[in-house]
This record gives C-alpha cells, structure tokens and sequence, in this order.
C-alpha cells in the first residue's frame, strides 16, 4: 500500500531498486493522457478543442444553450464511457498477463494464447444462448451480470487445467503450456462454433460481436463494474508482487524463500481468470495485449513485479485506447474489430519471440 | 540443532527412508551420501519442509518443524537447489535481494540492501551486481544463489541457522569445489551456522565435512566422523563396488 501511496505521489523510484526510472514513468503516463484526448476527439465525428469546453460546461450546468446538447451526449455517453473502457479493458488484460507470465513463470504466457480467452468465450457465449432458452432461473438470479460470471467460470477452469496440464514438479513446461493452449483454443472455438450454429438470428450478431472483440458496446455501467475489480486487483498484485518475483526461481525456491506458493497460485488464477472473464464479457476476444504489454515494460523498467503491474496497467491502458482510435478512424465511418488490430499487430510480435528464444534454446 | 529422530518417507505405498535419526550441530558441515536413490534428495527435502508427509520428528532448535509457518522456516533454514532456471533477465543483485523476502517487512530497504551487497562480498561476486544473471556462466550463477541463500539467513539474532545445498558441486570444475567448499568451512566457523550437503566426492566429504551420514536404499547404514563412516566395506556396500581394489586400505577415500 505504502507502494501505492509513493506512486501516486509521483515516486516510482520507491517501486524499484536501481537506476531512476521516475522520467519513464512520466513519460508513460505522459502517453496514457495522451491517447486518451487523441482517443476523445478522433472518431466519425471529430470533436475540436472548444467542443470539448462547450460539452463540459453544457454537461454540469454551466450553459443551457441546447446547440450543445448534441455534443455534450456524444462525448458524455459515448464517447468517454468507450475511452474509459478501453482503457480498463487494456490495463485489465495487461496486469492479468503479467500476473499469468509471473505464475507460469514465462513470458509466452499470454491469456489468449494458452486457451484462457477461448474459454471464458466459450461460456460467455453459452450464457447468451442457453442462459436465455434454458436457464431463464440463472438470467432472474444474476441479472446483467450473467455473461460475466459464466465467462469468469470459463477462463478460471482454463486456467486451472493449463496450469496443471504444464506444471510438473514445481516448474512449467513452456512447449506443454503452448500446446494445451492450441488444444484448448481448437476445443473452445469448436464448441463456440456448435453454440453459434444453434443460436437464432439475433443471437448471432452479439456473438459474431465477442469473437472478434470490440469496445463499441461501452456504457457507465460497464465501467462501474469494472473499475472496482480493477482496483482491487492492482491493490492485490501489488500485495504478491514480492512472492511473484521470488516464485520466477520455481515454486520450490519460493517456498524455501518463505513464500505461501499454493495460496498464491489458488488466488492469481482467481484474480487473473476474474480480469480475463469480465474483460472477454464486455469487450470479446482481445488478443496479444497481454503479451506484448507486461514484455514491453519489463524491457524499460525490469522484471520486478511491482513496476511491472504498475506500468503495464498504465501502459495496456494507453495502447489500447490508440488501438481503439485507429479501429474507429481507419474505416471511418465504419468501424475495425480492435481484436482483429491487436492480432494483426500481435501475431508478429509473438512470432519474434519465439524466434528470440528459440535461438537463445529456451523453446 | 536439527534433531532427526527416527524419520521415515513412504511414497506410493513405497518406503523411501526408514529410521533415520542423526543430529545437525551449529559450527559442523555434514554430508549425506550413498548412491543413486538412496534417499538423500528426499531427506533434505524432509529437512527443507516442503516433503511433510514424514513418520518421526525433527525439531530445530528444540522446536517441532511441523509448527513453523512458511517465513518463519525462511528465517532459520536456506536452502541452495541444484538447478535453477530463471529465464527473465533479473540484475544480480535483484536475484539476491530476493532472499530478503522474509525480512522485507521489519527491516528497512537501505538495510536490507546492506546485507545483499556483504553475501555478494562474501561470495566474490559484488563486480557484478548490475550484470543480468541470464549472462552469467554455471558456476557464476550458482555463486549467486548461494549469496541469495546466504542473505536470507543473516539476521540481527544469535539463533542457530541451517544451510542445506543439493549437490552443489555438480556442475562446477574441481577448483570451483574447492572455493564453494572451503567457502562453507568458513561460513561455519566464523557464524551460528549450521551446514547440510549432498555430496558425491567421498575425498572431499572427507576433506571438508565434520560428519558424513551414509545411505544405502532408504536406510541408514552409517553417521560419524568421515573417517568411521567410510570404511572399505561400507564404500562397497553403499555403492556396490564389490570388486573395487583399494590403494591404501588404511585410507579408502583417498583413492577415489
């Protein structure tokens, strides 16, 4: 906490032992805000700089010229609950990467990629169509909630089985974890594309919606829900993050260190698996950010847990409210899939490090 | 002191060590040796205590180690594994901070970071505290983990501290076992520490250890002093070598 403190007092060097890192961490958050004005003003309708004023002061009473009514509705409820949940849905995935990089003790460990996506997919899209025709008892009970519970469900029984699937003796197999992400992704997508066939015509649209990922769907409640999960489970990464480094030795190490490993292995799969299922629930498949965001900040600040939670949580949040500005501008006024960008952008990305480690024999 | 009495592991409705009882002293380095599945591995994994399933008792410092919590253990036993893989390209003094784990909340970060850089000392390797210990040979890294181990057991108490190492010759030339060996000789005469080894090489256990405790198939056949332990016909036995003639009969572990 004390941590969390320094931090928003604009101390990064607390997190850290080593050289300064304080520029870098302005500077990310120098690029979070940023992306997040680009992303505010860019879209099918570009907003100007007075437009912004115009909206804010029509918004809090400020001015009853209805001229503005229009422009303070598109930046109020369209336009800012999508930045906000871009930019919760990029810091989410990012520290759940970070937090399954730590737990599988290897970089690759990326959510979409080891079959934890497929899976919390997979029962979201079962909520969809057998929550509303069979299990009507289920949708009285949870309410909205109900596609984010059955995609928690999915990406905690993912993860629970890659995990024991690649974990032998305390240390991951790196090729096992991969490809029971490949058979999981294969099984996950096969049994999606058995739900879809049998689901009805305006069924269909919402799923095509989740499997190709989007923030278009953005409104305050989302954000109300998120925000706190959000929080809380920065707080709690934060708590681990010393755990997290010593088990980066091994599980035995880590134990021998004075680490309670079962208990944080039970609860980062929780947490990480919660983060993953909300986030597929209100933003479908977005791939890659989890890999490439926790990688890119351990180039810059080290691997350190704790920077590495703090400045991937910034960091996942500024890409992707980017990657959310181009996928609205690109086609203007249609709108690109974000999960289709980041693969595009992804993919390659992957690629290059297993390359990287091949040649260093880590594969 | 590590009390071992009567400590036996079965494992799959095998019996892996049987009776085991031998005492671990502050000031001795003791071996244990026998051949491949003996049971030493898992014997130091029981005085770890991360193997719990174990008959019998073992007490440190006149305390049930089944009662102490994971941090609690941390501060009184470090242990140094054979092989450790670590792939992210942590700065040396990082890796060795991290055995600081168990005092990072009742000592400060300056003080804390004090002791890393006195266990790299000690371990002749503070030239290299910013290097990335992916860049570092065999022998480097393990000199790493032991100054890791090494930080993780220095602390402001005079309690009596356990150092177990799991074949940690292994990998190193014979001039690197040497220093690693005369390294732990001091380590036990100049502080209240205690030391467990799995060794292998019959003439440095000699040389180096103050007791050896011979395995041979779950039990244990000898514990003493180097000099009784390894006697012609245990090294025969133990590691059935039936046939092996012996230089000096006077002195068996000199010819091997």
């Amino acid at each position: 906490m004390d941590t969390l403190v320094a931090i928003f007092k604009g101390d990064f060097q607390s997190i850290r032992i080593g050289p300064d890192r304080n520029a870098l961490g302005r500077l990310l958050i120098l690029f979070l805000l940023v992306a997040v004005l680009v992303s505010m003003i860019s879209g099918a309708y570009k907003l100007q700089s007075e437009d912004l004023w115009h909206a804010m002061q029509y918004q809090f009473g400020l001015t009853t010229d209805d001229r503005y009514s229009t422009i303070s509705y598109l930046l109020f409820q369209i336009r800012l609950p999508r930045v906000i949940l871009a930019v919760l849905i990029g810091a989410g995935l990012s520290i759940a990467g970070a937090s399954l990089q730590g737990l599988f003790r290897n970089s690759l460990a990326d959510p979409s990629l080891i079959g934890i996506t497929g899976g919390a997919m997979l029962f979201a899209v079962m909520g969809i169509v057998f929550a509303e025709n069979f299990l009507t008892d289920i949708l009285e009970v949870l309410g909205p909630f109900t596609i984010c519970v059955f995609a928690f469900i999915g990406a905690l029984l993912t993860t629970f089985l890659v995990y024991r699937l690649s974990t032998r003796r305390g240390r991951t197999s790196v090729a096992t974890m991969l490809l029971a992400g490949i058979a999981f992704t294969a099984l996950t997508s096969a049994l999606t594309g058995l739900v879809i066939y049998y689901s009805s015509e305006s069924e269909l649209r919402d799923l095509t919606f989740w499997t190709m990922g989007s923030v278009s769907g953005a409104n305050w409640t989302l954000i109300v829900i998120l925000l706190p999960i959000i929080i809380l489970s920065i707080v709690y990464f934060m708590k681990i993050s010393d755990s997290l480094d010593l088990m980066l030795l091994g599980e035995y190490e880590a134990t021998y260190a004075g680490v309670h490993v079962d208990a944080v292995k039970k609860t980062v799969i929780i947490v990480s698996a919660l983060l993953v299922g909300i986030c597929v629930a209100f933003s479908g498949v977005i791939g890659f950010i989890a890999l490439v965001v926790p990688h890119l900040v351990r180039l810059l600040m080290g691997t350190s847990h704790k920077s590495l939670f703090i400045f991937s949580m910034i960091l996942g949040g500024g890409l992707l409210a980017m990657a959310d500005t181009f996928s609205r501008t690109i086609v203007a006024p249609e709108e690109l899939p974000i999960g289709i960008l980041t693969a595009i952008l992804g993919a390659p990305f992957f690629l290059y490090l297993l390359v990287k480690r091949s040649n260093s024999n880590l594969l | 002191m590590i009390k071992i009495d009567d400590v036996g592991v079965t494992k799959n409705g095998y019996s892996i060590l049987r009776s085991i009882s031998a005492d671990i002293n502050s000031g001795e380095v003791v071996a244990i040796m026998g051949s491949n599945g003996a049971g030493k591995s898992t014997l130091l994994k029981v005085l770890a205590g991360v193997s719990r399933n174990f008959a019998g008792s073992i007490q440190i410092n006149g305390r049930s180690m089944r009662y102490f919590n994971p941090e609690e253990l941390a501060r009184v036993r470090g242990v140094l594994s054979q092989q450790i893989v670590l792939e992210f390209p942590m700065k040396v003094i990082e890796v060795v901070m991290l055995g600081r784990f168990p005092y990072r909340k009742v000592m400060s970060i300056e003080s804390n970071l004090q002791i890393v850089r006195d266990c790299l000392d000690q371990v002749g390797m503070s030239s290299f505290s910013d290097r990335s210990i992916t860049t570092l040979s065999g022998g480097e890294k393990q000199r790493v983990h032991l100054a890791r181990v090494l930080a993780q057991l220095r602390d402001n108490s005079d309690t009596c501290k356990f150092l177990l190492l799991d074949e940690p010759l292994a990998s190193l030339d014979i001039g690197q076992q040497y220093k690693l060996l005369k390294q732990l000789r001091l380590l036990v005469q100049r502080r209240n520490v205690g030391v467990v080894i799995i060794v292998h090489d019959l003439n440095l256990a000699r040389l180096f250890c103050d007791k050896i405790l011979l395995l041979h198939q779950g039990d244990m056949v000898a514990h003493g002093a180097p000099d009784e332990v390894l006697s012609i016909d245990n090294i025969r036995n133990c590691f059935d070598v039936h046939d092996l003639e012996f230089l000096h009969a006077s002195d068996p572990s000199s010819i091997l």
